[in-house]
Formats: structure tokens, sequence, C-alpha cells
């Protein structure tokens, strides 16, 4: 099913990106890495991963041309040379509904992921400190990276980025480039390492995605509850939840009564409660809860995005009225000011038929509304 | 219904966690017992060797205590006097825990507080106060302890453990058991634990003229008919000097599980500045160590290992019921050979098969002072760490400890504070001799030519003439001593082949000669 030659697409690649940096790229898709095959979809807008898991749960990753620093897409029907236009805002970019009309195929993510490591990625890639001036024919694309010059891409900014390895040995090698080609259907995604005059050049087979690819369905119209939160808090709940090495994950939001938003777990030996008090706002950015609600995950499922947590620093929970869990965490890449990456993460709820949670604990009287939903729910949590 | 009810602090809960944490490392279930003014924590081993108390002082360790005994459970009409006494205890809420549910629970609760506003704004975890509740809902079926952390920015997390009831096990340990007693800075014996191989299983305990001897030692391990293995021995020299008591009977060494040992010391050293104290008695007998600081009282009643009980340190005799202990043990088994003419019966008494001691084969020893005349190479196990190592050699040269020739011949080095020595075990009669002193060593008889055959038949699978070639000529063979021991008297043509021998294993020196005579050969020019 791979390697099916298209001659006539053959004409010229038709996404090409070159970044001086694989590191964010890198650590995005690592945070999706818990499936070995993703699906690819190439637009002018980005490069958007995606990853499911039993149908109860998928992961998208959007790369957008900011990670870029040059993003170069051309449809295959019609050979343009020209850059695409100035992207649009970010909360557009990975608006999952959107019409996707860009080329698709699977990819093994696992494959992927080592060979962005051939680049470094793993340690500091402070290796990119003047990378992107080497490509000064495509920069100032994205615009955003036009700001980043005297702050090497891969620096580790801000509390968010661990602890910056001044001692990696990586830091001393010479700036190098990685770029990305892919051209056309049956072709592999080429990545080309270039690096002080060693060039690598990984060819990753490239299948044929199923026909239709069902986004979990998530409606915005009847959302019950949106909050938003310091990433680390919810990876810290978790990671206490964990211990109890649990099967379902009681999610439960009410607008009034306290706690405002509890996570639970049982395991074999002990159960556990985290409760958030929606007053704080050094944890709780954002708290509307039209009603109380309670929800149960698989915990299994929901575990998988503890690296995104992890590596987010925001992350915005809403669901729908069927229950539908939508995590969207925000990473910030570069500095301060440039603009954030998103993943998103949704999950299907358990169904209710089989539950036996405790009425008289986790049961939450459902109050009615409190502020007001947030009328644009289409436009991302900033 | 019970009613307890703890508040902690950070710096508590961490405590208690470290607390828990050396627990597990003795077993897998902790049984909490509450009383009116202190909670107890016990672990008893799987194989009943070690018990382990850490007590929580009410009022010092915790915030706030508040244990309200079952009203139900307790007998309020005194049906004797003796009960009186048991009142304290009556009411005592007893459960069992694993204590892997307990130790997430408190782990890494205490967090600084935040130093740097901006950068650790984001600090995640930390708690402000812990609080322990006991929800018993028997009717319910809800019986939970329920523990809240309360951490920063208005998060709680609350943990509801299951349970079960329990039965409280005590270890005895008699007062007058304790007549052996030092005390010496967590820290201090901390810093040398390290040096204590990971996979040894015993460390003996032994006081010497100015020092005391830490030894961690391997038992041989048997491999069908063979018995395989140079284990690692490790000795650590301390200087009473580091001891802030010392009060051990002259020659009473003891032996305890290595990993238990270094378990507590962990833990002790988790404190700033505690002293551990230890109490023992002899061998066989249960040792007892026990800090405090800071309202947590912890006791350890550790089995010692029993002369001659062969074996991992499993097989000690459960500390928890030992309620008798043996007297005819003599306790006198140093570590170094000191005489002479002591040496000289120990070393006949070494020259006995190898048979595996029980402690049932020990002969009934009348009385300590006679016992300890003729027991001089009554020792546990291990050899004297003074013995220099033998590059490895693997002859069944004579230890020093039996050999005046050697240990004549080298200066005690007494050198101050700690010396450790890596020591290979170099050789099997190290074995033998450690397994005959515990079955004859009492036995204050010179061995006979029996014992001698005994020996030599147990060694002639081995081939071990010519081996010690390349030991110098200082250095006689181990069957050489036998030799002039106990054929002193034989006639000059034995004396002049043996001299023969000798002469011959010195030319041969530093290189490996195949043996060329049968052992059993030898032995029957000798008998003729």
């Amino acid at each position: 099913m791979t390697q099916t030659p298209a001659p006539s697409a053959a004409t010229g690649p038709v996404f090409s990106a070159i970044t001086s940096s694989t590191r964010h790229i890198y650590e995005l898709l690592r945070c999706i890495g818990f499936m070995p095959i993703a699906n690819v979809s190439i637009s002018a807008d980005n490069v958007r991963f995606s990853v499911e898991d039993s149908h109860s749960m998928q992961a998208n990753v959007c790369l957008t041309p900011d990670l870029f620093s040059s993003y170069n897409y051309t449809p295959s029907s019609t050979y343009l040379d020209t850059i695409a236009a100035a992207p649009p805002s970010s909360a557009e970019q990975f608006n999952l509904e959107s019409i996707d009309d860009g080329v698709k195929f699977q990819i093994s993510l696992s494959a992927l992921l080592e060979c962005l490591q051939i680049f470094g990625a793993d340690g500091s890639s402070n290796s990119s400190g003047g990378g992107g001036n080497n490509n000064n024919s495509r920069r100032g694309i994205g615009g955003g990276i036009s700001g980043r010059e005297n702050v090497p891409f891969g620096r580790q900014q801000g509390p968010f980025f661990g602890n910056p390895n001044l001692f990696e040995q990586n830091s001393l090698r010479l700036p190098g480039t990685c770029r990305f080609v892919y051209q056309g259907t049956g072709f592999p995604l080429s990545i080309i390492l270039e690096d002080a005059g060693v060039t690598t050049t990984c060819h990753l087979t490239t299948f044929i995605p199923p026909s239709t690819i069902d986004l979990i369905p998530f409606n915005r119209t009847t959302l019950t509850h949106k909050i938003i939160l310091k990433s680390a808090f919810l990876h810290d709940a978790l990671l206490e939840l964990d211990s109890l090495s649990p099967e379902t994950l009681l999610y439960s939001v009410s607008p009034h009564k306290k706690p405002n938003f509890s996570l639970s777990a049982t395991g074999i030996l002990s159960s556990a409660t985290i409760d958030f008090s929606a007053n704080n706002k050094n944890v709780m950015e954002t708290f509307l809860v039209n009603e109380a609600c309670v929800g149960r995950y698989k915990f299994g499922l929901v575990r998988k995005a503890i690296k995104a947590m992890d590596y987010a620093s925001k992350v915005s929970l809403r669901g729908d009225g069927e229950g539908v869990l939508s995590m969207q965490y925000l990473v910030e890449v570069g500095e301060k000011g440039a603009s954030p990456t998103f993943i998103d993460f949704r999950f299907l709820p358990l169904n209710d038929d089989d539950d036996e949670y405790d009425e008289e604990s986790y049961g939450r009287e459902g109050d009615e509304g409190s502020g007001d939903i947030d009328d644009d729910a289409d436009e991302m949590m900033l | 219904m019970s009613t307890l009810q703890i508040t902690l602090n950070p710096l508590a809960v961490d405590r208690l966690h470290e607390a828990l944490v050396c627990l597990s490392k003795f077993g897998d279930s902790v049984t909490l017992e509450a009383k009116r003014n202190k909670l107890n924590l016990r672990t008893l081993n799987p194989t009943h060797s070690a018990h382990i108390v850490i007590c929580l002082a009410g009022d010092t360790f915790c915030d706030s205590y508040n244990f309200v005994p079952d009203p139900n459970k307790l007998s309020f009409g005194s049906n004797g006097g003796s009960q009186v006494s048991q009142r304290v205890d009556e009411g005592a809420f007893k459960c069992k825990m694993n204590v892997r549910a307990l130790l997430p629970v408190f782990r890494g609760r205490y967090v600084q507080e935040a130093v740097n506003k901006e950068r650790d704004e984001n600090t995640v975890g930390g708690i402000e106060k812990c609080e322990i509740v006991l929800q018993e809902k028997p009717n319910k079926g809800q019986c939970r302890l329920v523990v809240k952390q309360f951490c920063r920015y208005g998060i709680m997390k609350t943990f509801r453990l299951q349970y079960e009831e329990a039965d409280i096990i005590y270890a005895t340990f008699l007062k007058e058991w304790g007549v052996n007693k030092w005390a010496i800075r967590a820290g201090e014996l901390k810093k040398w634990m390290e040096h204590f191989g990971p996979k040894t299983e015993h460390l003996e305990i032994a006081p010497e003229e100015e020092r005391v001897n830490f030894t961690s030692y391997t038992l041989k391990i048997i491999d069908g008919a063979h018995i395989l293995k140079t284990p690692l021995q490790t000795s650590i020299e301390l200087d009473l000097i580091e001891f802030n008591e010392f009060q051990v009977t002259r020659d009473t060494s003891i032996a305890v599980s290595v990993k238990d040992f270094k378990s507590i010391v962990t833990h002790a050293g988790t404190f700033e500045h505690v002293q551990i104290q230890a109490a023992y008695g002899e061998p066989g007998q249960p040792m007892q160590i026990t800090y405090d600081q800071n309202g947590m009282f912890c006791e350890f009643t550790l089995m010692t290992r029993k002369k001659g009980a062969a074996g991992p340190a499993g097989k000690a005799e459960p500390v928890a019921k030992i309620m008798s202990h043996r007297s005819g043990i003599p306790g006198g088994s140093g570590s170094v050979v000191k005489t002479r003419e002591t040496s000289v019966v120990s070393r006949k008494e070494s020259v006995t098969p190898a048979v595996p001691p029980t402690a049932s084969a020990q002969p009934a020893v009348a009385g300590k002072g006679t016992s300890r005349l003729g027991s001089v190479s009554a020792k546990m196990p291990p050899p004297p760490p003074r013995v220099t190592p033998h590059g490895g050699s693997v002859s069944v040269v004579a230890n020093s400890r039996d050999s005046p020739l050697i240990s004549g011949g080298r200066q005690p080095s007494y050198s101050s504070g700690l010396r450790g020595s890596l020591q290979p075990r170099q050789s099997q009669s190290l074995f033998i001799m450690d397994e005959n002193d515990d079955v004859f060593g009492p036995s204050p008889a010179p061995a006979g030519d029996d014992q001698f055959e005994a020996l030599l038949d147990d060694l002639d699978d081995e081939d071990v003439l010519g081996w010690d070639a390349s030991l110098g000529s200082e250095r006689v063979s181990f069957v050489e001593l036998q030799e002039r021991a106990v054929n002193a008297d034989k006639g000059k043509a034995v004396a002049e082949k043996r001299k023969e021998q000798q002469e011959e294993r010195t030319e041969e020196s530093g290189s490996y000669v195949e043996p060329t005579q049968r052992k059993n050969v030898v032995k029957g020019l000798f008998d003729d």
C-alpha cells in the first residue's frame, strides 16, 4: 500500500518545511506518542498529527508554520511557488472542525520520533543557536519567528521547560537544519537533517489513511462547563491518582457547591479525591460551569495525556451534553509572546449504566447556571 | 465506635513518610494501634525475625491528637485488680493496612515555602496540614481511614484507605537480656553502612579491645555436593571513641541481618542528631535498637543469629515469639585468637568433618568458664578481619587465628577509627572451621585422630596438597599444620618426608603445580 509512485504529483514537493530546531516539534509529538501510528494531515495552515486509542479517545497536535522557519504547502493539483498567505490566528489554525482539504496519510509516529531524536531534540538543542539565520531566504514567513532571532530557538524558556542542560554535549554542536519534505501520495515523508556537513536523510513510509477519520464529536452548543487551570496542578492530581492504579476516573464539577471541581479514583487498596476550589486564581484561571455534572472516564486513557500535562502550561477542560471531555493544552513554545501551540485530547465517557459510584459522596445536585457560558465557544480558550 | 483525629504539620508528615518507608523495608503490612495518647505503627517481617514499633506521641509529634476508645469495647466494671493495668490498652483501636497504600498518601508532602515568588509560583504539591480521621461505620460497611491533605491554593486531597482488623503482636525483649549496650550517633554509623555489600547476609558486631568490629559476610553457598563461593566479607572497625556508650561483655559478638540493620541505620540517619541505642544479650537472643526524636520513638527488635544456625538469617528464631533462650551457649567468642595455646586447641578442633551444624547438634556445655576455655574457636562464622588477602589464592592455608606461626609473625595493625578491608574469603577451609567450630567448638577435649582422619577424608576430594606453594616459606599449609600438631611425635622418616614435601613446595613457589600425591596416600603413610 505504500510507495505507489504518483508521477502526476511529482512535479515538486507538495509540502516542505525547514526548521532549525526540532525540539518543540519533538516535544509536541511526544505528548501524543503513546500510539505507534498517527494520521497526518497537511494543509496550508498547519500539519496535524492525530492519534486515537480504542475509538474512545483522540489526541491531536497541530504544528503551525510558526514552528518552522520555512513552511511551504503546495497542493498537488495546482503548482504554485508562492508562499502561503499569512497564517491565521492560532485559534483558527487549531479549529479541528474546520474543513480540511489537505493531503492526508498515515505514518509511524514512533519512527518519526526516533528520527527527530537524531537531531538531538532529546537534549537541549541549543545547537540551533543561529539556525534561523541560516535560512534567511525563507525567514519571516510566519511573522512569529522574526522576534526570536536573539534567542536560540531551543533554549528552554519559562518555568515549564525543565532544567537547562548547560553541559549537554549537544550544546557544543554546530547549528543544523531539519527539512521535512513530502512529495505527494505514495511518496515517503523525508526528513533531511543537515548538521555540520553531515546530512542524514530519513524516509518514513507513508500509509494510505482510512477513508474517513471520525473525529469524536464535541458539541459546543451544549457545553456544560469550561475550566481553565494550570496544567501542572492537573498533572499533580493525575499522578496522585495514578498511584492507586485505578480503573476509572470520576470527574465532577459543580458551580456553587464546594468542591467546585474534583477528580477521584478508586484503587484496590484505597480511594482518593482531589478537590480544587474555584476561588483560587493561582490555580484556576477560568471557571464557568453551567450545571453540576459527573463524568466517568477510563483512567488508563486519561492517563495518556499525562505527558502533555507535564509539558503544557495551561489546560482548558470542557464537557458537552453528551459527557465528552475535551482537554486542550496550551504549550508555550519559544519565548513569551510567541503564539502558543495546542494539544487537543478528547475522551468519550464511560457508560453510566454499569456505574456504582458512591451517591453519597459524589452526587451533586444540579444547581442552575453559574456564569454565562462562553458564547463564542468556537474561540479557543485565550 | 472509636474516634480518632490526628492533625499533622508538613514536617511531621514527612517524618511519617520516612517511617513508613522504613517499615516497608521489613514487611508489606503495617499495624496501626491507636491509644489514648499515642499511635503505634508496627510491622513484623514475614520470617518473624524482626519486629518494629514506631510510636508517634500524641502531644509532641502530632499537632493535635484525639482518640476516644469505643465505649462498647471498654469493660468498665473492673473484674479484678489486674484489669486496671490493662485499662490503658483497652479499647485501643487496632487495624492493619498495606504499607504500599499508605506510602503514596504521605509521599513528598513537605515542600518548602516559596522563596522566589515568581519562580515558585507554579510549584505544585506541598501541604499546609494533614488530617487523619477514622471513619468507622461498620453497619454501613464503610470503614475507612480518611487522610486529608490540605494543600496550597485551596486544593484538598482526600484518601480513603481500607483497613482490616488486626491483633497486635508484640516482640518479647526481657530487660535482663540487654546486658550488652552501646550507643552511637546515627550519622556516624550511617557513614559506614554503604560499605556493606548488598548481597551479604549477616552483620557481625564484635567488640575488641579498643574497637568494635562490624563485619558483613555471607555464609557458604552450597550447590549440590560443592561448597561454592568465596563470598565477600567486609569489616569495619570503629574506635570506641565514636561510641557514646559502650558496655559489652568481652567476647560477645552477635550477628544480625545486614539488610535489616542497614534499613534501621538509614532511617535513623534521616534524623538530625539522633543516637542509636542497642541492647542485646547472647547470640540467639533478640537485639533491641532504639532511638527517638521529636516525639517519634522507634524500637526495632531483631533476632540475632544463633551460634551454629546455618543458612540465611530468615531462619533465625522468630523474634516475636521467642520466650526461652539457651543458656549453655558460651558467650565468649572473640574474633581474634590471642594466645598460642588456645590456637593449638582450636586448630585441632577445627579438624573435623564438615557437617552442617544445627542447633540441636550442639553438645550441652557444662559451664561458661570451661566452655570459654575450650571454645576459643567457637566463633561466629567470619574470620578475623586482620587476615590480609592472600592475593585471591584459593589455597587451603591456615587462617591466622588458627595458625600460631602466622599470627605470631604479623603485627596486628591497630589503626585508629575505621579500617575497612575487603577480603575475599579465600578458602573452603574457613567454612570447615566455621562449621566445625560450631559443632565441636564448645568441647574442651582435644580432637583425636578420628577427627583428623575425618578431615583428611573430607579434604580428599579437593586435592589440597601443594596448593599453597605460592605462599612463601613463612606460611605453612593447612594440612601441614595438622600434620605437625597431630603427628609431632611420629617417626623421623615421616618428618623427613614432610620436610621434602615442604622443600618441593618452596621451589614451586609462584606457580601453580598439580598436586602430585593423593591425600589418602599421605594419610596411609602417617598412620602406619
